[in-house]
């Protein structure tokens, strides 16, 4: 799809361009935003896996942070470098490293967080079986960071692909927060998979230390959480262990007069019909060796 | 007791593995395991292993199979597998560790300690111990790691003499090879970008090779941790990576689609530690669909390979290094130089024209300079044909025909003719110069360009008529001027010469088409005495010589493309012949032929032309011949088509759980033209590319000689090059490893989309004669394809053709009757149907009728649902009211004439700016009332009053849509699925409806629609709301057959949380409830549709992959 096509296939890709954001997905913080409110009282925050950048935007926007005066601090972490924002620390990190956790919990002046957003999501291979399960593996990680640094009340939103296990997951989300939410942007595409948890109210559990330590399975780290599921068994079980499965309320957001992310608009007329240029052109894909060979056509047997 | 009862399925083949020692395969198809004897291509039974993951893994040693997949793993007996009578589910057996399993290796004493090693994704090993008594008993023995706990994407254990050493792919962090014993870090193998997707030792174990998201091969030294190599070729993901044949070559297969094999060059240096290496892959092969090979397996003794895809297909190859799909061993070639330096006439510039091929005993050539070459005494000798010295013409045309003796007959541009005659050494036995229009007074200026030849060389319909053509050839000269018409003359092959009697002289007018019409191909039935003719820009002549003077009809410009490269007669009956046409540029068709007897030939003028095959219905009336087009399909690949033939292959039909396999005859059909430098062979039916020859393109002489049997397709391709001429064999192998390449057909290669199945039974007979009964299924893709198969009543899926008309990705299909079919797509596709069962073709036809144009310049909306109304006007079809509804919110409503195929626009209008999703008339024949409801991304179901705009007669003026009855909103989001039932009059007022939506937002909610009868108003009441409906998108409800007085409407529900679910409703109640859900390993679980076989209800569920289930009554 060609970036014109694009234009007019995706409002909100063309929105995101004239708005200024690095990606599309700024609008789902926002709408997200709109309906759970969720920067009220918010101070401290942290943005994982948040290259781009789009959140980081989003989030230093409505927490004023470009104001110097702002006791606002937000921190965005991914393994990708990311060009600066202003009001925001950016940090090209792990987020399983302990070290990670030492930095953040520093520019916060030891602080806990307030706000914890992971807009983080895997390359799918089409394998469901293996996508499901880095894809959990990716939000456990971001969760052990949370249970860490999440000060008790806090919030937690991420990105989650409603697959076959969804439910396994909301009911391990239920014995650490209050209220857990399966949320819908307007701005995401009702033919995809995406959805947001908001994790509202968060209550460490009481007989347990979440402690990140190097080298630790995301198992390892919740074995004493008692979770549900993520339990080390000493032998092969037989069958399938009971596991919990909850299905979260559904709440899709933003006002139904936004725009459709599943509809074509035709582009406004009077308006400029020469497409726009990302804000932010995409990170290197490791494979960008492989496509400017094809390109070249030196991928050919010999 | 379940109702619902799972009975088959296809879907993604995640993993493979050949028994040493047998021709047993092991496939894990989803959650199923299938077991082959790959030798006889034969399925020999299937077995439930998980209850929710897919079988990633297969490690067999001796009696022992460990089947893994996600946290699970199966320890079974062979023996257990390959025994007739084991049960087939198998899932009690199945245990589960606590992390997603990478890699399972039995350890290298085995027999003794009886160990298995299995690493997990957190690059942790646990040693299990395996007891087999009664029953399978598994204990933890250790569980060790390196200090490096990294996420594993992929893995592979190497078991040494007396311990492993584990090759972790990790996600980040490059690949980590270790030593179980000590735990130590041997290296940390860097280079790759981004996660590594496959590593794996030779079988020596001093060297490695890898794969990453970069989409290159490494090759690596084991001592040294050195990268020797680096193979660039893949143009996507890389999934299966093993050393064969030695560890000299590699093979690899990859989301791609291509299965390449690379060959370890080794460039010695001064001491074996400054060798260079390099790895270059030599073959590349194609033989799946869609996206992503996810699986292989190399038998290493016997050099086959077999690869399994996301289309379910599973695929046997060849890969001995004596095989070589495009090698030039099985090839030889004569050059002119060669041939004519001995005779002292060589010339540069002298290039072959054309040539005849005497049924491999030897060969004729023609030159550019008018030589004449003879190859003969099996390919040996050759000598020169001299000119004839009164004859200063070039014999650049060439004709053969082979009867008990060869003659060969050419000609020149000015009508002169040699005629020879060969004995079966190939001598000369007689030689015949004359002029073919010394005794044809009226053409003295023809010239001729091109002749064809026809006799009975491919009809065997009728004996007698068989017996005195034989004696005969009928030769066809064409001129370029188009005044002049087209010659026949008959040859009388005993004497060799031509006879003078008119009956047996044509002087065939062309048609008058206003580009120069240049005959690319003829066809003749000799039953009939019907002449076919195809040329440049698609016309198609039939000239009937059964009757003096002849008759004729045309169709100019048939299709869209360059010319007919092929017209091939398949069957003929008492009145009607079917006939394959083939487009050079990529498009076939078969045509039914039938004689018009009402035809009369006083009113109509001989030489009307037709314009395409687009109108055919309104114009066959009045033609000589009428035309019916079954079939039409376009080619996978781009390139040239030339061609066709048939090949037998049986039909095989097994499901899960039935034990018997019917088979049935059946034919594949193979295409063969050409692609960019080469020439193909291509198996339309089972979509795989046979063979392919690296030739240089088409633009060439070149003849196709296939001399196939039941075991193989064999056969010569022969062709020019410069000044050479090239004779490639296939298929002459002198043992065949197997018996038929694919093992399982599969289903589409990315999600499917849509289903439907026809409400009518078909009947089957099998060799014993016993009737089997199917239903025609289409299903709709993503990859934009639409495949037309059967459905047997034994819960298997076979498909028959593979439609590649659309350009888009399918939104949806729907059986509109039991002869039409309507499928919508992206970029406002909308195409009509005709599938037609006839008895006299051994398999259903589909052919693309009509599409809906466009409404903008630039397509650019998904039409997203369409419903029908039939339209009858004493009791024919006559046509269709179809809504369709589009991303952008528009609504449509057409009147489409089945007769004049055209598309009348009645109503057309939006709804709001969202997309539309659904569309459902509601019609109340007792109020005379018409409703669309339509349902859209805002979560709101729209009922519009369409009564008022409904067609009325003279009528032209578009109507907006009138006022909304009913606008309710019943979703937070997106309502991706609804249907819209009757409720029975014995429960209600019979104004009233049920509707079933189920959205994105989890929920399924009945709704009740009523219509007050004195009123007249309408209402709309939410009777049963289920939030959590599933705990993903409700993606689509199908309504179960409803008998009249049944109190209870049954419904399955499909999400994308891959659970089927039973929903009932009351009647009584108004009250719906669910009865029964079951797991499905369909993935992105997105299409359903039931229907019945003798009172038996079945559901099939698509999305990547397809289920068929059996929907049992709970009493």
């Amino acid at each position: 799809m060609g970036k014109g096509s694009k234009d007019k296939r995706d409002l909100y890709y063309r929105k995101a361009k004239e708005e200024g954001w690095r990606a599309r997905s700024a609008f789902k913080l926002l709408q997200l935003d709109e309906q759970f409110n969720l920067f009220e009282g918010v101070r401290n925050v942290v943005d994982l896996c948040a290259a781009p950048g789009s959140w980081s935007q989003v989030l230093s926007q409505k927490l004023n942070c470009i104001d110097s005066s702002s006791s606002s601090k937000i921190v965005a972490v991914d393994l990708q470098p990311m060009s600066p924002i202003p009001g925001v620390e950016c940090i090209q990190a792990d987020i399983t490293h302990p070290k990670t956790l030492e930095r953040i919990l520093g520019i916060f002046n030891g602080q806990l967080a307030d706000f914890i957003c992971s807009d983080g999501a895997p390359d799918v291979t089409g394998l469901h079986d293996i996508d499901e399960y880095i894809q959990a593996q990716l939000i456990l990680s971001a969760l052990q960071l949370t249970t860490c640094i999440l000060k008790p009340g806090g919030t937690f939103v991420a990105k989650i692909f409603r697959g076959r296990d969804i439910d396994l997951l909301y009911s391990q989300l239920g014995n650490l927060f209050e209220k857990v939410i399966c949320a819908k942007p307007r701005s995401s595409r009702s033919t995809s998979l995406e959805s947001f948890i908001v994790c509202i109210n968060y209550k460490p559990q009481k007989d347990w230390k979440p402690k990140l330590t190097l080298n630790q399975s995301t198992e390892e780290f919740f074995k004493d959480a008692n979770l549900g599921r993520a339990k080390l068994s000493e032998s092969l079980e037989n069958n399938l262990p009971f596991e919990e499965r909850v299905v979260a309320p559904f709440i899709a957001c933003g006002d139904l007069s936004s725009y459709d992310s599943d509809a074509t608009y035709s582009i406004e007329e009077g308006k400029q019909t020469t497409s726009l240029d990302p804000v932010q052109m995409p990170t290197a894909p490791p494979y960008k060796k492989a496509l400017e060979m094809k390109r070249k056509g030196i991928l050919l047997r010999q | 007791m379940a109702v619902l009862l799972k009975i088959n399925h296809d879907g993604p083949v995640t993993s493979l593995g050949f028994v040493t020692g047998s021709s047993l395969l092991l496939a894990g198809v989803g959650s199923y395991l299938r077991v082959f004897d790959y030798k006889k291509s034969e399925l020999l039974s299937s077995f439930s292993i998980f209850s929710r993951n897919k079988i990633h893994g297969i490690s067999i040693h001796d009696n022992v199979v460990v089947l893994y997949g996600g946290r699970n793993l199966s320890v079974l007996a062979l023996d257990q597998l390959t025994s007739g009578d084991s049960q087939r589910d198998l899932t009690s057996f199945q245990k589960s560790c606590d992390d997603l399993i990478i890699d399972i290796q039995f350890s290298s004493n085995y027999q003794t300690d009886n160990l298995i090693y299995i690493l997990t994704a957190h690059n942790i090993v646990i040693g299990v111990s395996i007891f087999l008594s009664d029953s399978i008993d598994l204990k933890i023995q250790f569980t060790k790691s390196c200090s490096e706990k990294s996420l594993l994407y992929s893995g592979s254990i190497k078991v040494t003499q007396d311990s492993a050493i584990v090759c972790a792919g990790t996600v980040l962090s490059g690949i980590l090879l270790w030593d179980l014993n000590s735990g130590k870090i041997l290296h940390n193998l860097v280079g790759h970008e981004g996660s590594i997707f496959g590593v794996k030792f030779n079988q020596k174990g001093d060297k490695l090779v890898s794969c990453s998201d970069d989409r290159s091969i490494k090759l690596w030294d084991f001592t040294t941790g050195e990268n020797l190599a680096t193979g660039w070729g893949h143009t996507a993901r890389i999934w299966y990576l093993s050393f064969f044949n030695n560890d000299t070559q590699v093979l690899s297969a990859s989301e791609d689609l291509t299965m390449k094999i690379w060959n370890i060059n080794i460039e010695p240096g001064s001491d074996s530690n400054s060798n260079k290496f390099s790895l270059n892959y030599t073959q590349n092969v194609e033989s799946h669909i869609g996206k992503h090979i996810w699986s292989c397996d190399i038998q290493q003794d016997q050099l086959l390979s077999v690869t399994g895809g996301n289309d379910g297909k599973i695929c046997l190859h060849d890969i001995s290094t004596k095989f070589a799909k495009n090698s030039k061993s099985k090839q030889f070639s004569y050059s002119l130089n060669q041939l004519s330096l001995n005779y002292e006439i060589f010339n540069k510039n002298d290039v072959i024209k054309n040539f005849v091929n005497f049924n491999d005993k030897g060969l004729l050539l023609t030159t550019s300079l008018g030589n004449l070459f003879l190859i003969k005494d099996n390919f040996q000798k050759f000598e020169l044909i001299k000119k004839e010295s009164n004859l200063n013409n070039q014999f650049s045309i060439i004709n053969h025909q082979f009867q008990n003796n060869h003659i060969v007959i050419l000609t020149s541009t000015t009508a002169d003719q040699l005629i020879l005659k060969f004995d079966n050494d190939l001598n000369i036995i007689e030689k015949k110069l004359l002029n073919i229009l010394t005794d044809v007074n009226d053409y003295p200026y023809f010239k001729i360009t091109n002749t064809f030849k026809f006799s009975n060389d491919n009809n065997d319909d009728n004996d007698n008529e068989k017996e005195k053509e034989k004696e005969i050839l009928n030769i066809l000269f064409e001129s370029p001027n188009p005044n002049n018409p087209l010659i026949v003359r008959t040859l009388n092959l005993k004497d060799l010469s031509y006879s003078n009697d008119p009956e047996n002289m044509w002087f065939l007018p062309k048609p008058q088409t206003e580009k120069r019409f240049i005959i690319t191909c003829i066809e003749y039935s000799i039953q009939k005495k019907w002449l076919f003719i195809g040329s440049r820009f698609t016309n198609l002549v039939i000239y009937d010589l059964s009757k003096n003077p002849h008759q004729m009809q045309a169709w100019k410009k048939i299709s869209k493309g360059d010319s007919i490269s092929n017209l091939n007669i398949v069957k003929c009956f008492n009145d009607t012949l079917l006939l394959r046409i083939f487009i050079k540029d990529g498009i076939y068709f078969l045509a039914k032929i039938t004689e018009n007897l009402n035809y009369n030939n006083e009113i109509n003028e001989i030489n009307k032309i037709i314009n395409g095959f687009n109108n055919l219905n309104i114009d066959n009336e009045k033609s000589l011949f009428q035309i019916e087009i079954l079939l039409e399909n376009k080619i996978a690949k781009g390139g040239f088509l030339e061609g066709a033939f048939e090949r037998k292959s049986d039909l095989k039909f097994d499901t899960l759980i039935s034990k018997d396999h019917e088979n049935i005859k059946s034919n594949d059909l193979i295409l063969y033209g050409f692609k960019s430098n080469y020439f193909y062979l291509y198996n339309e039916t089972k979509n795989y590319e046979i063979w392919n020859n690296m030739c240089g393109g088409s633009h060439r002489s070149w003849k196709l000689f296939i001399d196939s049997d039941d075991t193989q397709i064999k056969g010569k391709f022969m062709y020019t090059k410069s000044n050479s001429i090239i004779i490639s064999s296939f298929g002459y192998e002198d043992k065949l490893k197997f018996k038929e390449p694919v093992l399982l057909e599969g289903t589409h290669g990315r999600e499917i989309r849509d289903l439907s199945i026809s409400k009518k039974s078909y009947k089957f007979s099998n060799s014993n004669s016993k009737e089997i009964l199917y239903k025609h299924l289409v299903s709709v893709s993503e990859d934009n394809s639409l495949k037309l198969g059967r459905f047997f009543s034994n819960g298997s899926i076979k498909n028959i053709w593979f439609e590649r008309i659309h350009v888009s990705g399918l939104q949806k299909v729907k059986f509109i009757n039991e002869e039409f079919i309507c499928s919508s797509a992206a970029r406002e596709e909308f195409f009509i149907w005709r599938v037609q069962d006839l008895e006299i073709v051994d398999k259903p036809l589909i052919y693309c009728y009509d599409k809906l144009k466009p409404f903008s310049s630039n397509p650019d909306l998904r039409v997203m649902d369409f419903d029908t109304i039939l339209i009858f006007d004493n009791k024919n079809l006559v046509g269709f009211i179809f809504a369709t509804v589009y991303s952008d919110s528009s609504i449509r409503v057409f009147y489409y004439d089945l007769k004049l195929k055209q598309f009348n626009l009645i109503i057309s209008d939006f709804y709001k700016t969202c997309c539309v999703m659904n569309s459902k008339f509601i019609i109340n024949d007792k109020l005379n009332k018409i409703y669309l409801c339509i349902s859209s991304t805002d979560g709101h179901l729209v009922i519009y009053d369409v009564e008022n705009t409904s067609k009325e007669e003279g009528e032209l003026e578009v109507k907006k849509l009138s006022k909304m009855v009913m606008r309710k909103e019943l979703h937070q989001n997106s309502i991706k699925s609804m249907v819209v039932e009757n409720k029975s009059c014995e429960y209600g007022s019979g104004n009233e409806y049920y509707i079933i939506t189920g959205g994105d937002d989890n929920g399924l909610i009945l709704s009740r629609f009523s219509i007050d009868v004195k009123t007249g108003e309408e209402n709309i009441e939410i009777e049963t709301l289920i939030r959590d409906g599933a705990s993903s998108t409700i993606t689509s409800i199908s309504l179960s057959g409803k008998r009249k007085d049944d109190l209870k409407i049954r419904l399955i529900v499909t999400s994308v949380d891959q659970i089927v679910r039973l929903y009932e409703i009351d009647q009584e109640k108004n009250e719906m409830v669910l009865i029964d859900k079951e797991y499905t390993t369909v993935a992105d679980t997105g299409c359903s549709s039931i229907c019945e076989f003798e009172d038996k209800e079945y559901c099939v569920i698509g999305g990547t992959g397809m289920s068929v289930w059996k929907i049992n009554n709970d009493e």
